[in-house]
């Protein structure tokens, strides 16, 4: 392995042909990538959902919000595909909309989930003695945790809306994402190539963020879609017990209404098997890119 | 007269990966006489371990065995079931992996894993029959010099030398004719090293085994074994006995591979590395797959594959159009 | 270090988080913005009088916060929960440490066992296929069911096992003092069978969750060399497979076990809701719905507890397991 980093003087550490190199790494797994037909079909659902999210203005036929006083629990027609619920509301125009919070909460939780794990598993894994233990000792309590009745707890405590969610889910959520960036970090710190850069005097925060963080981000990628995955569930059960975001639609409000109407009783599938299936398509989505990006970026696995 | 044990022939054996097939082992023949050490030999990735896999029929799933015939004792064991396969290995020839330290699971005890294979193979599970194999494992720990006491140990309370003797008398349970031994020494100090070539050698004239020895080191083959097989990219350029091929080898690798060992033959040359490095075996050069770096290569070498033939006596093999004629 | 001192010093990481965990829960509740244990006198409207008495005599709210701690300590040592806001005045921990309790680890107890020993069948066959059909189809069906929200699953089968088909019963979690049972053993039947829908539908989601953990640890199992040694030596793949390869996967499977142990007093809170099944997860959401803090607070504790006990426990069996961790 050659050394490519250089001090140029001015104290600042420098690699050059960085991008270069990036561009041939990540061309070389973009062809591994799409090899895969899980990974396609992952990102195929996903596109599908951003588009109904980003153009669900367009998409909806109607506000979701808006109540048509004759058409109240309607079944399914030609202008209502989905039938309207008791207040006579689109539901079809609810699962369009549903799109954009399911998205905008799971991939926005997930980044929190992203940031915090990543911190303490670097931490963790670089600084090791006390510091890794205490960390480590604090994420295992919470892995084991039970993440909904802690969210419940924590969303009574100080309401919901949608900053709130977001932060909980977030908060709750980066425990795995901590364990594998520690054990990464543990294996990569050991490599020669940190040995070198800090024989040559470079700072720990130069060797975490232009040695350690590049090598480590392909496994936290992967792992962040995971985390995804458990938002957007997340939100679909809080919503359903009615901790949702007051005012927006998501598919677990929706599911959530359908079960305040009781439409499984009723035989409403219409109302209960449409929001159910797209948080399952969509978190299936990003379940198998997550699913194809481990399996392209996890060095044990490629070794087959 | 000899018996032959173990005889290959016109054995190939290819990896098909998605873009490419890795010609690993081409056409390549030899054959094990029963109670010697056949020595292979050659650079790293040229074909060892995959010949012995293809002999064990425990490739990896990207490598298929395209052609070729293995008789062990008569018996083409390339012919044979996947159960009557299963029921031959340990019995008729056990193997010694290449990093062979990890070969124990850490959770069993050692003894465990050794009688385990001997009840297996009786095929039944009565008192008597594990009685009886507890009772080899003790004999068998006694043959390769460890305390028999020390067979409810676990693997990690082990050394590296006592795991190596260990891992032999697991491969000596059941009294197999032919015994596999991948780089079995790489990973030890060079005075376990010779222990175990020793003990290697004891049990070899006291069972009348046949051993396939498979090392990087030209000298450990000098030292311990027979015959002397020397494989290049897939190709097995010459066999013989072991004086022959290293006092008269003829094929140009085999002596500049000799010459680039230090004093094998007992005076101390000076060393000369090998220029070049081995061909991809994904694309082999046509002809002789030595011709690149060969001194001796003419045109004939860069077109035509040279035939495997025997040259200096009957047990003599060389695949070289110039075979014998000297290096400057 | 030997097994004894492993064991303590684990003993003693365990204590410390305990004790954490208490401060926790009392800070969490108490000296968060508002002190929701008295904003729930506000947010209910009508402050009922006996609530003020009894959070100032049982919890001294007027006195300051370190006092009120040392009351929390107090209370806690004589086994003192508290007494809940909404089923006031029952105590808390009559609320918890009853039928609903026993409803939970019956319900979570069987699914978990059952998904365990599924998970890892399939896993392991999976896994001993590697890239073949079987392995692709069940990646892809558990990756289906880990990404189905668990209720609607609940959902789902109510519509169609009972709806449609009749298979199942609605809801709700048969009591043994119901008059209408004559005796135990028609409680029992009557019980297994409410327990058909929600076991099922925790048993597919935690299949899901477990499938991929199990079939991950066996393929890395496969790639060690003992394992090729194990075949090599011509076992029978069975033996391979459920002896040598097994045993290893158990360990990094006991912290997952430890782990589903906590839903064991944990409730599964949406599958409980969708079928009305009267357990601490569905006590949990009516504690969160009226602002029940007293039982939240207890709730918690135990979970908390739970779970800092059983991981003390899996890091003590797999000390056992693993002889190379004893030394
Ligand atoms: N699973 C595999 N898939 C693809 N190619 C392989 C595989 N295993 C081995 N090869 C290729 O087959 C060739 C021979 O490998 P082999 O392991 O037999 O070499 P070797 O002589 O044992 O080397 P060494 O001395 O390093 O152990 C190499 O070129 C290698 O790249
Ligand atoms: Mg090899």
């Amino acid at each position: 392995m050659t050394i490519s980093t250089v001090n140029n003087g001015s104290g600042k550490y420098s690699t050059p042909s960085i991008f270069k190199r990036y561009k041939i790494r990540f061309t070389r797994f973009w062809h591994l990538y799409t090899d895969s037909p899980f990974g396609m079909i992952g990102m195929f659902l996903v596109l599908l959902f951003v588009t109904m999210g980003v153009f669900a203005p367009i998409l909806a036929p109607y506000d979701p919000n808006k109540t048509m006083v004759g058409e109240r629990s309607d079944n399914p027609s030609a202008s209502h595909p989905l039938g309207t619920d008791r207040l006579g509301r689109d539901i079809f125009s609810q699962m369009i909309y549903g799109a954009q919070i399911s998205l905008l909460i799971g991939l926005s939780a997930a980044f929190i989930s992203l940031f915090i794990g990543t911190l303490f598993g670097l931490i963790s894994g670089y600084y090791g003695g006390w510091i890794d233990i205490i960390l480590m000792r604090i994420t295992d309590f919470f892995i084991q945790l039970p993440a909904l009745p802690l969210m419940l707890v924590v969303v009574s405590l100080f309401g919901g809306g949608m900053e709130n969610l977001i932060l909980i889910i977030g908060l709750l959520g980066w425990t795995g994402t901590a364990r594998i960036v520690r054990s990464e970090t543990l294996s990569i710190k050991q490599r020669a190539f940190v040995e070198a850069s800090k024989s040559v005097g470079a700072g720990n925060r130069h060797i975490i963020s232009s040695h350690i963080l590049p090598n480590v981000f392909p496994l936290i990628f992967a792992n962040a879609i995971l985390g995804v995955v458990n938002s957007i569930i997340a939100e679909a059960g809080l919503s359903f017990l009615g901790f949702g975001v007051v005012g927006s639609w998501s598919w677990g409000r929706v599911l959530y209404e359908a079960g305040r109407e009781n439409a499984i009783l009723l035989g409403a599938w219409w109302h209960f098997i449409p929001p159910g299936i797209s948080i399952m398509l969509l978190a299936l989505g990003f379940s198998l890119i997550s699913f194809s990006l481990n399996e392209v970026l996890n060095p044990r696995l490629r070794e087959r | 007269m000899i018996m032959v044990l173990l005889e290959v022939k016109n054995l190939s054996t290819h990896f098909f990966l998605k873009e490419s097939r890795v010609r690993a082992v081409d056409d390549v023949c030899f054959t094990i006489a029963q109670g010697k050490t056949l020595g292979v030999a050659g650079e790293s990735g040229c074909g060892k371990t995959t010949t012995a896999l293809s002999i064990m029929r425990m490739l990896p799933p990207a490598g298929k065995i395209v052609n070729g015939e293995i008789f062990l004792d008569g018996v083409d064991l390339l012919k044979k079931s996947k159960e009557e396969m299963r029921q031959a290995k340990w019995k008729e020839l056990s193997y010694v992996f290449q990093y062979a330290m990890n070969a124990f699971n850490p959770v069993m005890t050692v003894g465990e894993q050794i009688a385990e294979v001997i009840i297996e193979k009786e095929n039944s599970k009565s008192k008597s029959v594990k009685k009886e194999a507890w009772k080899k494992v003790k004999e068998s720990f006694e043959i390769v010099g460890l305390d028999p006491d020390r067979i409810k140990n676990y693997p990690h309370e082990f050394s590296g030398g006592m795991k190596q003797r260990a891992i032999i008398a697991m491969a000596m349970a059941c009294d197999p004719k032919l015994l596999i031994a991948d780089e079995p020494v790489t990973a030890l100090d060079v005075i376990v090293e010779k222990k175990i070539l020793k003990l290697l050698k004891e049990i070899q004239s006291n069972y009348n085994l046949g051993i396939m020895f498979i090392t990087h080191d030209l000298s450990v083959i000098a030292e311990s074994c027979d015959d002397v097989a020397i494989m290049y990219a897939g190709k097995m350029v010459e066999v013989g006995d072991a004086s022959t091929v290293f006092h008269k080898g003829a094929h140009p690798y085999t002596r500049m591979l000799i010459r680039s060992f230090p004093s094998i033959l007992g005076e101390c040359k000076r060393i000369e590395p090998i220029s070049g490095i081995p061909p991809d075996l994904a694309n082999p050069p046509p002809g002789c797959r030595f011709h690149p770096r060969c001194p001796l290569a003419s045109k004939e070498c860069r077109e035509d594959i040279p035939p495997f033939e025997s040259f200096s006596s009957s047990r003599h093999h060389v695949a070289c159009f110039h075979a014998g004629e000297t290096i400057l | 270090m030997s097994l004894k001192g492993y064991i303590s010093r684990r003993a003693f990481d365990s204590g410390f988080l305990l004790i954490l965990t208490v401060i926790f829960n009392f800070v969490l509740f108490r000296v968060m913005p508002g002190n929701p244990a008295l904003a729930v006198l506000g947010r209910t409207g009508q402050v009922r009088p006996e609530f003020r008495q009894v959070l100032q005599e049982r919890y001294g709210t007027n006195l300051p916060i370190f006092d009120q701690f040392i009351i929390y300590i107090q209370r806690l040592l004589e086994g003192d929960l508290g007494v809940s806001f909404y089923y006031y005045p029952t105590e808390v921990s009559e609320l918890i440490f009853g039928h609903r309790l026993l409803n939970t680890i019956l319900l979570m107890g069987i699914s978990i066992l059952l998904s365990f020993i599924l998970a890892i069948i399939f896993g392991t066959i999976a896994a001993s296929k590697f890239k073949s059909k079987t392995d692709l189809v069940s990646i892809f069906v558990t990756l289906t069911s880990y990404s189905t929200p668990v209720f609607w699953l609940g959902m789902l089968i109510i519509f169609y096992f009972f709806g449609q088909f009749h298979l199942i019963p609605l809801s709700g979690s048969p009591r043994i003092e119901d008059p209408k049972y004559a005796d135990i053993f028609a409680w029992a039947i009557d019980y297994c069978y409410h327990l058909i829908g929600p076991v099922t539908t925790l048993t597919i989601s935690f299949v899901g969750a477990w499938f991929l953990i199990a079939r991950d640890q066996m393929l890395g199992i496969f790639l060690e060399d003992y394992i090729t040694t194990a075949r090599a030596k011509g076992l029978k793949e069975r033996r391979v497979l459920f002896t040598h390869a097994r045993k290893n996967a158990m360990l990094p499977m006991i912290s997952v076990l430890a782990m589903a142990m906590t839903y064991l007093v944990s409730g599964a809170t949406l599958t409980e809701t969708v079928f009305s099944w009267d357990g601490l997860g569905l006590l949990t959401f009516d504690a969160v719905t009226y602002s029940d803090y007293p039982l939240l607070q207890g709730l918690f504790l135990l979970v908390a507890a739970v779970a800092i006990v059983s991981s003390f426990i899996a890091d003590i069996i797999y000390a056992y397991l693993d002889p190379r961790i004893r030394y």
